[in-house]
């Protein structure tokens, strides 16, 4: 592991000029390095989807991107999504919902669905499962995630139904 | 003068959401402390065999390495559980399934403590490995455990079974099969530990339980108990599976050793390969009942798996056993529960702690019953129900709070709603609705179960809980503070509640058992309502009235049209802080070892679910579509954290129920969410609805019970009472996977 | 990535070719559809322009797995693994996809058919696959495709995956051509060639289907015993999927009687 690469990546709005080891992935760039530990590790196989980020607005498991990778790309953490103190609509409304159990998935699944609403403001129900069956929750059978979601989706269209 | 709100029955949510959704919330692998090195586990590649002998030196002389450990550097005990503290921290001399843990090895970063793992040189001498329960019993096989396989034997007798069935007008009988299954917390197992630098450790840990993380690190280093100090940190889940602190005696182990902090976290192959699971179950199971449909008898036999290890093997079976006849009055008991021994992953504790796998197979039987008298299964349960007259498997009669037979009757109901929705299949899918019942004892029932509370109130009104039942994201945190700001009378947002330092809060015993609510939230309210007393007799003094003629609300005591600020009082009386504690262990008596019966528990909780379920013809794929629960919480503290808890439950049971499974060859061969599969959001109804039929517990804190594992427990057995109605045969085996029930449907043609 | 972590596979260089700009494109061109070895499986599923002319490779590759796989996972990654399962092979096999394989001794094109040697082995000799090419069916075609899984989630690997493009003729009484791949049910995804010949030419109706169905899993099927599922509940499976695309594209072909 003596092999580095030099990079300079984008990561919750900031410029970061890096050296990273060669076979050191996003996750543990994130976590171990920046101390940006919103981000969870929980298989580190890309099964279950708490290490959620957003790579140039798309969301990717971070555990099996390589930090190299990232040369030249913004990164979102869960950290960059209530940036200035205010939460997110859908940070705000996983509380409001009681989306939040343990709370291990919850980082990976809101980023997963604030790429989800990025693309599609207006998610059918179906889609928005779609969108986080990737993401794994053990605690709250996911009824109040959809719902939340749902609700959150809402808000951003501005409709602000909680 | 405007009535305070109740705390009581409001859907507030918990005080660490925020922190949660933000990305602050710190699990133990979020902490990192100066000179901190990474910890990893050596374990056995081998069901059974003997160690001969462990060479390190090759991995003390690697890169990075600051210890290598064995059994011998343990100071003090080498034993650690949940219950039964049979298993070795480290194995010294026979290792008893693959995963069984050898040494540990501290280096400056986990790779470098991976690759000093490999250099571990273990001498083992292969034994024969008994993988298979059954096969445990018999008189030849290997023997697991010095004392042969049967690590723990309870019976329930009560009445003349034999003559019961002798006389029935109808009998029935069959052998049902549960596997073992992963909790899958999404957080797996860690602990940081370092020592204090005054002769004592502290400890962080993902937990179920921190005082139990204490006394076991305080056995193993043989250190007094008020030398280890645990912190929980945000828990990852649980489900039971949090209750023995190994990875905690590991990194304590090496931090002690090596003077360094540990940091020491599970893999999720290793979590799934080394932690204890549920039991795999084998149960016979018969009853005997009239034209009537009343039950006159049960005969049941649980076989329980309880790997290498008895662990929490011994209450498990105890509960299955006590919870043989379930919510219905069956007049004649016989009941064995057996835990095995086997060279397996062991098993413990998991949510719903042997009664999934009692209800799976008494639900079953009891739609056979309906079947073949004829009578609709809900109304079979309701002539069958427990009510406050009628005693429990053990002989406990309930005198309050058994709404049981409400719930059928609202279950009736929105049966007969699900109904249009069966004509609707497509073409080549069947579909059919499942009822599954359960009831379960809140709180441990081999020993009384006990908490105890410190409340103090602060001259700001605002007050401080310290109670030490860990929330792990059930929401008892919230719960608890609920409870004391209605006995307080302030708002719950000005109530802290500590419950994850052994420094500063109590023993409560485990985050388990479905018993916080009840048996902590009691100890939390008895001691809130010593400190009122104190306040408000203070004041009375002051005022010349009696204290029951005034109120505590908001900070302020109340007597008639005049207040009296807390700031006030206190001054007056040069208090700064009123404190007191209670401790509360409900009413209960021992179980008598040769019958079974006693009061084993303070209350009962009962469930009803409903599946409506699609079965793919072609493929035997079944899929849950919609799902109704109707729960049992006495009266509801926290609406939002009791849903919660039942969306979870039902979850986990759609797994259970049809997808969940560990395989085994020599050890666990599935451990990774790409092999063992867990429900996601596209394999739960769209709706599942949540109704909670109160009926208020007199003994429980503002009428509340303990329930959540009640999510859990009918589940699958109502989704297996779903399938075998849309099949027309009846489901003896989880988890109902397609291939299963294609097999039940296309039975391998007898050859001519 | 998985496998690299797991010591499974190792590597002294890893070369990052998504950056390339032509890998990374949808282009189409002369009557053929040309994707760029590094395109994810999720933008080929979303892209315009293939829903319009492969909706079956869309349909697809939206199953491949979790939408953050499917950002990552690369249409060229997914041949390349050459895993018997892997969803893009079926629906390209059935379209009469090529890949272009470029080496130090030149470049080359190969019909997916024969790229495949066996579970991880494809005919790759230190080469590099750059493009797929998949022609654009006939208008009149029809296509379907089936992925059983254990759950209902995506990114569950298939038990067994059916894809199915068949041709009428004018009349909707024959099927003209017809082709069908199978995932999952041999050391590599394959055509269903015993099918297939089983229904070109043939009256479109329930009889064919039927020995179509039951070749496909007699014939063209040799799956293995795994802890996703028996060989012999995948066969049962295939026949079962294969005789259920029949039915299904046969019911949104004009003219046809139902089977």
């Amino acid at each position: 592991m003596s092999e580095f690469g030099k990079i300079r990546a984008t990561i919750n709005g900031q410029t970061y000029d890096l050296s990273v080891a060669l076979n050191e992935t996003l996750l543990e760039l994130l976590r171990y390095r920046l101390a940006l530990t919103g981000t969870k590790s929980g298989c580190e196989t890309g099964d279950c989807g708490a290490c959620t980020v957003l790579v140039s607005g798309k969301a990717v498991n971070s555990c099996l991107v390589l930090a190299v990778e990232i040369d030249g790309a913004s990164v979102t953490t869960i950290e960059g999504l209530s940036a200035g103190g205010e939460l997110h609509p859908l940070q705000q409304a996983f509380i409001d919902h009681g989306a939040v159990q343990c709370g291990f998935c919850a980082p990976g699944i809101i980023m997963a669905a604030k790429s989800l609403l990025d693309e599609e403001p207006r998610p059918s129900e179906e889609e928005i499962r779609t969108a986080i069956a990737g993401n794994l929750c053990r605690c709250t059978g996911y009824l109040s995630i959809v719902k939340a979601i749902a609700a959150a989706a809402e808000v951003l269209r501005g409709g602000d139904k909680r | 003068m405007s009535q305070a709100p109740s705390a009581i029955g409001r859907p507030l949510p918990r005080q660490d959401a925020l922190a949660k959704v933000a990305g602050k919330a710190r699990y133990v692998d979020d902490l990192a402390l100066p000179g901190m090195v990474h910890g990893k586990a050596l374990r056995s590649p081998h069901p059974h065999a003997r160690i001969r002998s462990i060479n390190t030196a090759k991995a003390r002389a690697c890169p990075g390495v600051v210890a290598v450990l064995t059994a011998q550097d343990i100071p003090g005990a080498n034993s650690i559980g949940p219950i039964i503290k049979d298993q070795p921290v480290l194995c010294s001399d026979v290792v008893r399934y693959v995963g069984d843990p050898v040494a540990l090895v501290a280096a400056e970063t986990e790779a470098a403590a991976e690759a000093a793992l490999a250099r571990i040189e273990v001498d083992y001498e292969i034994l024969e490995p008994v993988l298979d329960p059954i096969r445990a019993l018999e008189r030849d096989a290997p023997a697991v455990q010095p004392n042969g396989n049967i690590g723990s034997h309870f019976k329930v007798r009560r009445g003349d079974v034999q003559k019961a069935f002798s006389e029935a007008a109808v009998v029935i009988q069959r052998r049902f099969f549960t596997p073992r299954i992963e909790h899958a917390y999404m957080e797996p197992e860690a602990a940081l530990a370092a020592a204090d630098g005054e002769g004592g450790i502290v400890v962080y840990s993902s937990t179920q339980y921190a005082h139990r993380d204490r006394e076991e690190v305080s056995r193993m280093l043989g250190l007094p108990q008020s030398r280890v100090r645990v912190r929980q940190m945000t828990t990852g889940g649980g489900f039971g599976g949090k209750l023995s602190p190994h990875a905690q005696c590991y990194a304590a182990l090496l931090a002690w050793k090596s003077g360094r902090p540990v940091k020491l976290r599970y893999r999720r192959d290793e979590s799934m390969i080394a932690s204890y699971k549920r039991h795999p179950y084998v149960t016979d199971m018969k009853l005997a009942a009239g034209r009537d449909g009343k039950i006159v008898a049960i005969e049941a036999t649980f076989v329980g798996d309880t790997g290498a290890y008895l662990l929490e093997g011994r209450a498990v079976i105890t509960k299955s056993v006590t919870h043989a006849a379930g919510p219905y009055f069956i007049p004649n008991i016989k009941a064995d529960g057996y835990a095995v021994y086997t060279n397996t992953v062991p098993c413990g504790a998991f949510r719903g702690y042997g009664v999934p796998q009692a209800a799976f197979a008494l639900e079953s039987l009891m739609d056979e019953l309906a079947g073949r008298l004829a009578i609709d299964p809900i109304e079979l349960r309701i002539r069958n129900g427990l009510d406050t007259t009628c005693p429990t498997s053990t002989g406990q009669i309930l005198r309050a709070s058994v709404p049981f037979k409400q719930m059928l009757g609202r279950a009736k109901v929105a049966a007969e709603s699900l109904r249009p929705l069966l004509q609707q299949a497509p073409e080549g899918r069947r579909r059919a609705i499942g009822v599954g019942c359960s009831t379960r004892s809140i709180g441990s029932i081999r020993t009384p179960s006990r908490s105890t509370a410190v409340v103090s109130l602060h001259r700001d009104g605002s007050i401080t809980v310290a109670c030490g039942s860990v929330d792990i994201g059930q929401g008892s945190d919230i719960m608890m503070a609920q409870v004391a700001a209605e006995e307080l009378g302030a708002s719950v947002e000005r109530v802290e509640v500590i419950s994850n330092d052994t420094a500063i809060a109590p023993d409560c015993e485990s985050t388990s058992a479905s018993r916080v609510t009840y048996v902590s939230g009691n100890a939390v309210r008895m001691a809130a309502a010593k400190v009122r007393a104190r306040v408000l007799g203070l004041a009375a003094q002051d005022l010349g009235c009696a204290p029951g003629d005034l109120k505590l609300m908001d900070g302020v005591v109340l007597y008639r049209e005049q207040g009296m600020s807390l700031a006030q009082l206190f001054a007056k009386h040069t208090f700064h802080i009123i404190t007191d504690i209670a401790e509360f262990i409900p009413d209960t008596s021992p179980l008598d070892p040769e019958t079974g019966q006693g009061s084993p528990a303070g209350t009962y909780s009962f469930s009803v679910h409903l599946a409506l379920v699609e079965v793919d013809q072609g493929t035997g794929q079944p899929r849950v579509l919609r799902y109704i629960t109707f729960s049992d919480a006495g009266r509801t503290i926290n609406p939002m954290t009791a849903a919660g808890q039942v969306h979870g439950g039902v979850a986990m049971g759609i797994g259970y129920a049809l997808m969940e499974q560990l395989h085994l060859d020599q050890g666990v061969t599935n451990s990774s969410f790409a092999t063992y599969l867990i429900p996601t959001a596209l394999d739960i109804p769209q709706e599942v609805p949540v109704e909670f039929v109160e009926d208020p517990e007199p003994t429980g804190p503002f009428g509340a019970k303990g329930f959540a594992e009640g999510s859990l427990d009918p589940a699958a057995a109502a989704i297996a009472n779903a399938v075998s109605n849309a099949i027309g045969i009846r489901i003896e085996r989880l988890p109902m996977t397609g291939e299963r029930i294609y097999e039940l449907l296309h039975p391998p043609q007898p050859s001519l | 990535m998985v496998k690299m972590k797991e010591g499974k596979l190792r590597y002294g260089v890893l070369v990052d070719i998504k950056r390339i700009p032509e890998m990374g494109s949808i282009r189409p061109e002369n009557g053929v559809i040309r994707l760029g070895a590094a395109v994810t499986s999720r933008a080929i599923a979303r892209s315009p322009l293939v829903r319009e002319r492969l909706p079956l490779l869309s349909r697809a590759l939206g199953l491949l797995g979790s939408m953050q796989i499917g950002n990552r996972a690369t249409i060229g990654g997914n041949l390349c693994n050459a895993s018997p399962a892997a969803d893009s092979a079926p629906p390209l096999l059935v379209l009469g996809a090529s890949v272009k394989l470029i080496g130090a001794r030149g470049e080359r094109k190969v019909p997916l058919e024969n790229f495949f040697l066996g579970p991880g082995k494809t005919v790759m000799d230190r080469e590099m696959l750059t493009e797929v090419q998949v022609p654009s069916p006939p208008s009149q075609g029809r296509a379907v495709f089936y992925k059983l899984g254990l759950r209902a989630a995506p990114e569950d690997i298939a038990l067994v995956s059916v894809a199915l493009f068949g041709v009428p003729d004018a009349g909707g009484k024959n099927w003209q051509d017809l082709r069908i791949a199978l995932g999952a049910l041999a050391p590599t995804a394959i055509r269903a060639l015993h099918a297939e010949e089983a229904l070109r030419g043939q009256p479109i109706g329930r009889k064919s289907a039927e020995d179509a169905s039951r070749l496909a899993a007699e014939k063209d099927s040799d799956p293995i015993t795994d802890i996703r599922a028996s060989a012999k509940y995948r066969r049962a499976m295939v026949e079962l999927l294969v005789r259920r695309a029949l039915e299904q594209v046969t019911r949104e072909i004009p003219g046809a009687s139902k089977l």
